[in-house]
């Protein structure tokens, strides 16, 4: 038995070996001091205007020491932030552009402004999404805002109903039967009137266009259209992109649409 | 919950109720048909010196003369159709014994030692592979519910076919996963690499708890996982092992089949085992990553099905004289896909699914593996024993093609390829004092693809081990000489209109000679004629993997940046180790035992995260390697009771796991874990066995790890064996529970586990002996 004194002995010891201690305390995105009136991450939403440069301004608090901020601004397309969150049919246009700074921090308060521009032609919604980590690596839950994209330099197109139904009510990716025809009623607009538009059936796969179609357009500045797309009967199963494409009175290209799976 | 009426419920269940109508229909007879002779017994063999279990035993019952062997607790079962009236046991270093069975159905038996005098020392003769501190694990089907059904051990799993074992806490390269002594290599330092192997295919696996191991290979920090190669058949003749099996739940099924074929001298054996399993059921809807919100709206996980297949060929040649020579081919091939949300942000069109669960898109990883074995054994007074094995082994990480921050896109879906080729040599020389051997071993480290993670590296071990039998304990002694480089990657940097502004240096070169050493002391003992036991305590050291020295990039397997550190030393362990128990073989209706074990570690090297983010989009924060002082205890208790034809046995698992520097958990600290099953026979052949398992909350977390609430899950088992045939069906988490699982990769998701799920297994195994002259 005297091993098992031994043994005991030794477990005790280590077992009582002091152990340190350490700051868990996440760090918060808290109120500013410095009133600038910009907008910050806290807000709902934030409206921009395409071609425009924003500053998003916000404070930031650690009861030890900050050490890092992230500012991540990315497309809204294809994803929720809180559950059970309205999903908004968003034609997402133009340019899918994204932007992404860290900045090292210090102190227990720092105030930062995160600046981005707005290609002009970039339409929809986006995420800014702003982490920050404090100096023992605790990092804080993200907090997110929605920045909603304003454009009134590229053409624009609304999708009124698919099929005679409304896109915002479908339930996930609609699905469309090779050898069938689907309606796509819709409108295009541009304030320097719309020379040219078009409708694409393209799959995913290789790029290739599988349909297509031009609306008739005639330089208003407002055209409603009704297309029936034909999908081909011998289309290969898969992911598709109904690609629509318009070009201004001034030249101005944008292209949106939205995936589809062909079953 | 799966809703009844719901698809799952009607397709899942109705071929589950009708099994069970079945296989109780089949219990009923078997049990009203109880037999006055015993067709069928069971009982221990264990040492008469030391009461300790005899696992290396063969059962030869008459008059039928069937072979059976005994599992590593002792524990046999032997069944002749025409009755049994005698067995006679045999084992190595033993004296024959032949018992008369005389009506009994349960037989305990004593063996003694062939003690061999030897300046004025009687030294039990014991190979240095008997490690009295293994447990024996019962093979439940697959190797994900194999690891889980065993207290002490959790399995770390992305998908069916990518399954990690967890060894009190500690997993990946820290853990040593050996066949037939050959420690298995293949990317191991990752979570998402799973062990490339079917235990059907092996003739028993066993885990050996904790560190300082002198044969299991400096790696086995945390013990290691043994898989007993195949062995020759005790008599000319044959041999088919096979069985196919279907799981409701994520639709996998499986195949297998082994043969061996046996000669006077000559044995050859072939066996392959199959696998396809589809996308995984979870009574889940909603899960959050990095802030989002996504909906699962098929109740799957989706891309997480793939196929698995696993093969071996071999010979065995047992000449009169030249002594033995074994020799092994294994393959394996598994794809497995992998989660969306693994690689990159999920969307929300990636988790629709696309009808098809067993289809395997992007991300995807395929891991081959090719090795060839072979063992060499002279017998004589000093035996001596030559084991070498060379393998390749491939891992291919596929997801589609996109840039982290900027840059151009990559033209290709190879996002990582992980080309290894390893070689292992072990000679050991072994007689009644001890053994002694030398390992050498060589892992060359290849990758490619545009996710930059690890650099080209080497790794070079040469090892001197010398094992004392020291009074019935040994003592053993390890030194390792490791060489370990790697290249140095650069890539260039761009700015964000996609121009060159200078270069990224991912790793530098490094080329560092290092040292690494064990001493272990291990001595059983007993505590009057009940209870019996023994001590470890050891220290030993572990040079760091290539992978903790050189990553730098975005690991998709943990969802995270995570970046190694070059100057990293040896960790060094001390650590004790204590199991005691009610002494096997006597007649009692209550067993018992304990395993503990308290382990200090200087310098730990584990990721923790920093106080930086990844300097590309959607990497989260940067988890680096650090070496930080720990503690970490823990043990199981297990114990068992009679209750009339049945048994109730139960198991606790505790771990506690600590950064001494922070006061903070561990990673990856399992929760502690309650196993309780009703065994109850019906009949000779027929049992059921209803399964629970209480998970704690698991509270002792790491910075930045998520708690994991306690759950309670049940389970059901029903079995039938015929003389060559085994007929189970085996149901897991009934009540469809969404539970998270603290050590799942998918935790970090907050994905839950695997909802209900059941199997239906059909095995045979058939021997045929040829007639003796």
């Amino acid at each position: 038995m005297k091993y098992n004194t031994i043994m005991a002995a030794i477990v005790a010891t280590a077992a009582f070996t002091s152990c340190g201690t350490t700051d868990t305390e996440l760090p918060t995105i808290c109120d500013s001091d410095d009133l600038t009136g910009l907008p910050s991450v806290r807000n709902d939403e934030i409206e921009v205007e395409a071609g425009s440069t924003v500053v998003v301004h916000d404070a930031f608090c650690d009861n030890e020491g900050l050490g890092e901020i992230r500012w991540d601004l990315h497309s809204a397309e294809d994803h929720e932030h809180e559950e059970g969150e309205e999903e908004e049919f968003v034609l997402a246009s133009g340019t899918d552009w994204e932007a992404l700074e860290m900045r090292s921090v210090s102190g227990t308060k720092a105030e930062e402004q995160f600046s981005f521009e707005v290609p002009l032609t970039s339409r929809g919604i986006w995420d800014l999404v702003v982490s920050v980590v404090d100096a023992e690596g605790n990092a804080a839950n993200d907090v997110i805002t929605t920045v909603h994209v304003e454009n009134d330099h590229i053409p624009e197109f609304n999708v009124f109903t698919v099929d005679g139904a409304d896109p915002a009510e479908w339930e996930g990716e609609p699905v469309w039967a090779p050898g069938s025809t689907v309606v796509l009623s819709g409108s295009v607009a541009d304030s320097d009137g719309v020379a040219e538009a078009e409708v694409l059936l393209i799959r995913e796969s290789d790029e290739t266009v599988v349909w297509s179609a031009e609306i008739e357009a005639t330089g208003d500045t407002l055209i409603l259209f009704n297309v029936d797309v034909a999908v081909p009967a011998d289309a290969a199963e898969g992911e598709y992109h109904l690609e629509m494409e318009a070009t201004d009175g001034t030249g101005v290209e944008m292209h949106t649409g939205f995936h589809l799976e062909v079953e | 919950m799966a809703e009844p009426g719901s698809e799952w419920f009607v397709n899942g269940c109705r071929p589950l109720v009708a099994a069970c109508a079945l296989l109780v229909g089949m219990c009923i007879p078997f049990g009203a048909a109880t037999a006055q002779s015993p067709t069928s017994i069971d009982g221990h063999v264990f040492h008469a010196e030391g009461h300790t279990p005899c696992g290396d035993a063969l059962i030869q019952a008459w008059p039928c003369g069937t072979t059976f062997s005994a599992d590593l607790d002792g524990r046999f079962e032997a069944t002749c159709q025409q009755g049994i009236d005698s067995v006679t046991v045999l084992a190595h270093g033993h004296a024959v014994v032949t018992a008369l069975v005389d009506g009994r159905t349960h037989i305990d038996i004593a063996l003694e030692s062939l003690a061999v005098a030897l300046e004025d020392a009687a030294v039990n003769a014991r190979s240095s592979d008997d490690l009295e501190e293994a447990r024996s694990m019962e093979e439940a089907g697959d190797l994900m519910t194999t690891l889980d059904r065993a207290a002490g051990i959790r399995s770390l799993d992305l998908g069916a076919g990518m399954i990690q074992p967890v060894l009190r806490g500690l997993v990946g390269s820290r853990v040593a996963v050996l066949e037939d002594g050959v420690p298995q290599a293949g990317g191991r330092w990752g979570a998402d690499h799973g062990v490339l192997l079917d235990p059907v295919l092996y003739d028993g696996t066993d885990w050996v708890p904790g560190g300082g191991q002198v044969w299991l290979s400096p790696e086995a920090m945390g013990g290691g996982v043994r898989l007993r190669g195949l062995g020759m058949l005790v008599h000319p003749g044959s041999r088919i092992q096979t069985g196919l099996g279907h799981r409701a739940g994520d639709g996998r099924s499986r195949l297998y089949f082994l043969h061996r074929e046996r000669t006077e001298e000559f044995q050859w054996h072939a066996g392959v085992s199959l696998a396809r399993f589809g996308d995984r059921n979870v009574p889940q809807r909603t899960f959050r990553y990095l802030g989002r919100v996504l909906e699962l709206e098929q109740g799957f996980l989706p891309n997480t099905g793939g196929r698995a297949a696993h093969g071996v060929f071999g010979t065995r040649w047992n000449p009169e004289a030249g002594g033995q020579v074994a020799l092994d081919v294994r393959f394996s091939d598994v794809l497995q896909g992998l989660f969306p949300g693994i690689i990159g942000v999920p969307s929300q069109s990636d988790l629709i699914g696309d009808g098809d669960r067993f289809t395997v898109e992007l991300p995807r990883q395929q891991a081959q593996r090719l090795q060839l074995a072979g063992k060499w054994i002279r017998p004589g007074v000093i035996d001596r024993t030559v084991r070498w094995s060379l393998s390749r082994n491939l891992r291919v990480e596929s997801a589609p093609a996109h840039a982290h921050g900027f840059g151009p896109e990559p033209d290709s879906d190879l996002s990582l390829q992980l080309e290894e080729v390893h070689a292992f040599l072990e000679g050991r020389w072994e007689g009644v004092h001890g053994a002694f051997g030398l390992q050498l071993e060589h892992l060359d480290g290849q990758t490619s693809g545009w996710e930059f993670l690890l650099p080209e590296h080497q790794r070079t071990r040469l090892s001197a081990i010398a094992d004392w039998k020291w009074r019935a304990g040994r003592l053993g002694l390890r030194l390792d000489g490791l060489k370990v480089s790697h290249e140095a990657h650069v890539e260039p940097l761009y700015a964000a209109d996609g121009s060159v502004v200078g270069d990224d240096v991912r790793t530098l070169a490094m080329d560092r000679m290092l040292m690494g050493w064990a001493l272990n002391a291990h001595q059983p003992f007993e505590a009057g004629e009940r209870v019996t036991g023994h001590w470890t305590a050891t220290v030993y050291s572990r040079v760091p993997d290539s992978y903790a020295l050189a990553a730098n990039g975005i690991h998709h397997g943990t969802f995270r940046f995570e970046q190694g550190n070059a100057d990293l030393r040896p960790e060094r362990t001390a650590e004790v180790r204590l199991h005691i128990g009610s002494t096997a073989g006597l007649p009692s209706r209550f067993s018992w035992s304990v395993s503990g074990f308290a382990a200090l570690h200087d310098g730990f090297i584990h990721l923790t995260p920093t106080a930086q983010f990844a300097p590309i989009a959607h990497a989260g924060q940067i988890y680096a390697f650090q070496a930080l002082d720990a503690f970490r205890t823990g043990g199981e208790i297990e114990a068992e009771w009679s209750v009339g034809q049945g048994s109730l046995s139960t198991s606790v698992a505790m771990l506690g796991q600590w950064a001494l520097e922070t006061g903070l958990g561990l990673p990856f600290t399992a929760p502690t874990e309650i196993g309780t099953v009703l065994h109850w026979p019906l009949g000779q052949r027929a049992r059921i066995r209803l399964r629970h398992r209480a998970i704690g909350a698991a509270n002792l977390t790491a910075r930045n790890e998520l708690p994991t609430p306690g759950a309670s899950l049940w389970g059901l088992e029903c079995q039938i064996e015929g003389e060559r045939m085994t007929l189970a069906l085996d149901a897991d988490n009934l009540l469809n529970v969404a539970w998270l699982d603290h050590v799942s990769a998918y935790r970090t998701l907050g994905l839950v586990t695997q909802g209900r799920w059941a199997s239906l297994r059909l095995t045979f195994d058939v021997t045929r002996e040829d007639d003796h002259p």
